[in-house]
This record gives structure tokens, C-alpha cells and sequence, in this order.
């Protein structure tokens, strides 16, 4: 029973990379033939929803529809901090499949214990500050361009 | 290994091999079996630093086997290799570079000379965090259980950083299992949605007006 738990939890951990990256080029090629907004073959966001207030994903949708198609700057109006976020993020993905390629400096923030928590506040202070109805906070809320 | 046992072929462990496959490396020096059957007590050890079996000889195909499925479970299983079974050695006593056990009070390492004391991760094994996965998530699935996932990531640093290892796994597989229930919430909707477009246009204009 042990040799068997211990043995599934490695294969998950192993396939949980491919199973999202598989995942995730399958809503590229959805998100690049449709157009979120309009389509309707894509969910609302439930929070916005349910509230009428943004969350800090709001607008990923749209935004990566936008991108897969070029127009940078009309995907930065829906989203900002998503399109800011995909760079650090294709990083950490390549340099935790090769760890070889991974550049020192990284170590040197990853390793601080506080970071994750860093990451959490930005989050959380983003997700208050484009909800604010006035400027220079209400660009952070999805704009159409 | 199941196999064999069960053909009647006595098979011993490859220690070393396991400890690798669950990622545990170096935290026994030895292990000792004692094991009674028929009147007759047997005493076998299992010594980390020649990687081999003593007083192996005496012992009979029917008990080892009866013995390697008891170690199977037994070694499998983390705490085990962790050192915990042996009583009441603390994981800063082992050395984090050889593994060797060492006395409480000690400052070195009494076999390699590697300082003692410093010890982050008891295991030497990191613990992932899965903070990228949790981010992934709370951009994209635009559920709020990315945020549990991102705070169980920062729990994970922060437990690490005061000591707290086996706290930090347990906030590490909470990082890993709030990720994936996220995800899977977002790809079950994005899926449902799809379907449930491509339905409603193969119905026709007439359903769709």
C-alpha cells in the first residue's frame, strides 16, 4: 500500500507539468478562435458575477485573446497585471523544467522566505485597488479599447 | 519485490534504491531487524555505510520474506527514513551532508566534520511551494481558491524559514491541492460553456432566436 500511495504521488508530480501544459495549449487554440466577450464560449467570471466587482483575474480572458493576436496594448487595458505577470511566469516554468538554465539572481529572491507572501499582498492590493472608482485606480479595471 | 516474495524467493531490500525513489535520502545509519520464529531470535542489521546485510546467512526464505514485505511498508513510508524511528534522535543530530547520527551536544559532525546545526529542510529535500501554479490560477480562473493556494505557498516559505518542516509539506500539498481544485473548477467551466455553444448552434436558428 505504501510502495503503491508513494509511487502515484510521483507520477503525479511528474505529469501535473505535461497534463497543464496539454491543458493549456488546448485554451490557447480555443482562446485564439474565439473571442471571449463576445462568443459567449467562454464562463463570466462567478465573483463578478455574483458581486459586480473585479477580481485580479478579470479580464485574463479577454486580454489573452487579445494577445494570441498581437494587439499588446489592448490586452494590457483588460488585464495589466496579468500581461506583467506572464513573462516571470514562463521563466519559472522553463527554469523548473531545466533548473540548468536558471539564472542565480532568481535563487537569490525565490530563497528569501517573505516572497511568496510578497506575491500575496500585490494580489490582494491589486485586487482592491482596481475595484476603486476613480483615477489613476480605475484604469486597472478591464477597459475595451 | 511483491513478486517474488510471494514465489519464495528470498529477496532483501535495495536500500539505497528506495531511499532514493522516495526521495529520503540520508537519514539512517543502520538498521536492525530483530526478528523471533520457531524459538530462534534472529539479529539482522543493515549498515548504511557498507550498503549491505549482516547475519543474513542463518535466515530462512520464509521469514525473509515475510521480512521484506514488513520493510516495504515500513521504509516507504516518510517518517521512516526520516529518522524518526529511531527513538528519540532529533533530524539537526544527523549530519546534513553524510547522514551520520551524532551525539546532542555536538557542534560537528563526528564522522565528515560538516558543521551541525544549520539545518533548513530536516530531509534536505526542498519543498516546492507550487507558487507559479497558484498564480496561474488566480489570473486565469477567476475563482478565489487561487488565493488559498497562493497563501498556502507563502505558509510553505515562512514554515521553512522558522524550522517547521513537516508544516510546510502539509502547507505544500494545501498549495498543490487548492491549484488544482481551482484549475479544475475553471477547465470544467470553460468546458461546460464550450459544449454548451456548440449545442445550442447545432440546434439551429430555431432554438437560438
Amino acid at each position: 500500500m505504501h510502495l503503491l500511495r508513494s509511487s502515484t504521488i510521483g507520477w503525479i508530480d511528474r505529469a501535473w507539468p505535461a497534463a497543464f501544459a496539454v491543458g493549456g495549449g488546448a485554451m490557447l487554440v480555443a482562446l485564439y478562435v474565439w473571442e471571449p466577450a463576445a462568443s459567449g464560449m467562454f464562463p463570466p467570471c462567478p465573483f463578478h458575477a455574483l458581486t459586480g466587482f473585479h477580481c485580479p483575474g478579470c479580464g485574463s480572458l479577454r486580454a489573452m485573446h487579445k494577445l494570441l493576436h498581437g494587439e499588446l496594448w489592448a490586452a494590457f487595458r483588460l488585464n495589466p497585471l496579468m500581461v506583467l505577470s506572464l513573462p516571470p511566469l514562463a521563466s519559472a516554468v522553463a527554469s523548473a523544467q531545466w533548473p540548468a538554465l536558471r539564472p542565480r539572481w532568481i535563487d537569490r529572491i525565490t530563497s528569501r522566505p517573505g516572497w511568496p507572501t510578497a506575491i500575496l499582498m500585490v494580489v490582494l492590493l491589486y485586487w482592491l485597488v482596481r475595484n476603486l472608482p476613480f483615477e489613476p485606480f480605475c484604469w486597472l479595471a478591464p477597459h475595451r479599447l | 519485490v511483491l513478486v517474488a516474495a510471494t514465489a519464495g524467493v528470498p529477496v532483501l531490500l535495495d536500500l539505497p534504491k528506495i531511499a532514493k525513489r522516495t526521495r529520503c535520502a540520508t537519514r539512517y545509519s543502520a538498521i536492525k531487524v530483530c526478528y523471533i520464529q520457531g524459538g530462534k531470535d534472529y539479529d539482522l542489521e543493515y549498515s548504511r555505510e557498507t550498503e549491505a546485510w549482516s547475519n543474513v546467512d542463518e535466515f530462512d526464505a520464509a521469514s525473509a520474506n515475510l521480512l521484506v514485505l514488513f520493510l516495504a511498508a515500513m521504509l516507504t513510508s516518510r517518517s521512516v527514513l526520516q529518522g524518526r524511528f529511531l527513538g528519540d534522535m532529533r533530524p539537526e543530530m544527523f549530519c546534513k551532508k553524510c547522514g551520520a547520527p551524532n551525539d546532542d551536544s555536538a557542534t560537528m559532525c563526528s564522522r565528515c566534520g560538516t558543521a551541525l546545526g544549520s539545518v533548513v529542510a530536516p530531509s534536505g529535500e526542498p519543498v516546492p511551494n507550487y507558487l507559479v501554479y497558484a498564480i496561474l490560477t488566480t489570473v486565469f480562473c477567476c475563482l478565489p481558491f487561487g488565493i488559498v493556494s497562493i497563501v498556502y505557498a507563502a505558509q510553505v516559505n515562512s514554515k521553512l524559514a522558522g524550522g517547521d518542516y513537516q508544516g510546510a509539506v502539509d502547507s505544500s500539498s494545501k498549495a498543490k491541492m487548492w491549484a488544482l481544485v481551482s484549475m479544475a473548477c475553471g477547465l470544467v467551466a470553460v468546458v461546460f460553456y464550450i459544449v454548451i455553444a456548440i449545442l445550442s448552434v447545432a440546434a439551429g436558428p430555431g432554438m437560438n432566436r
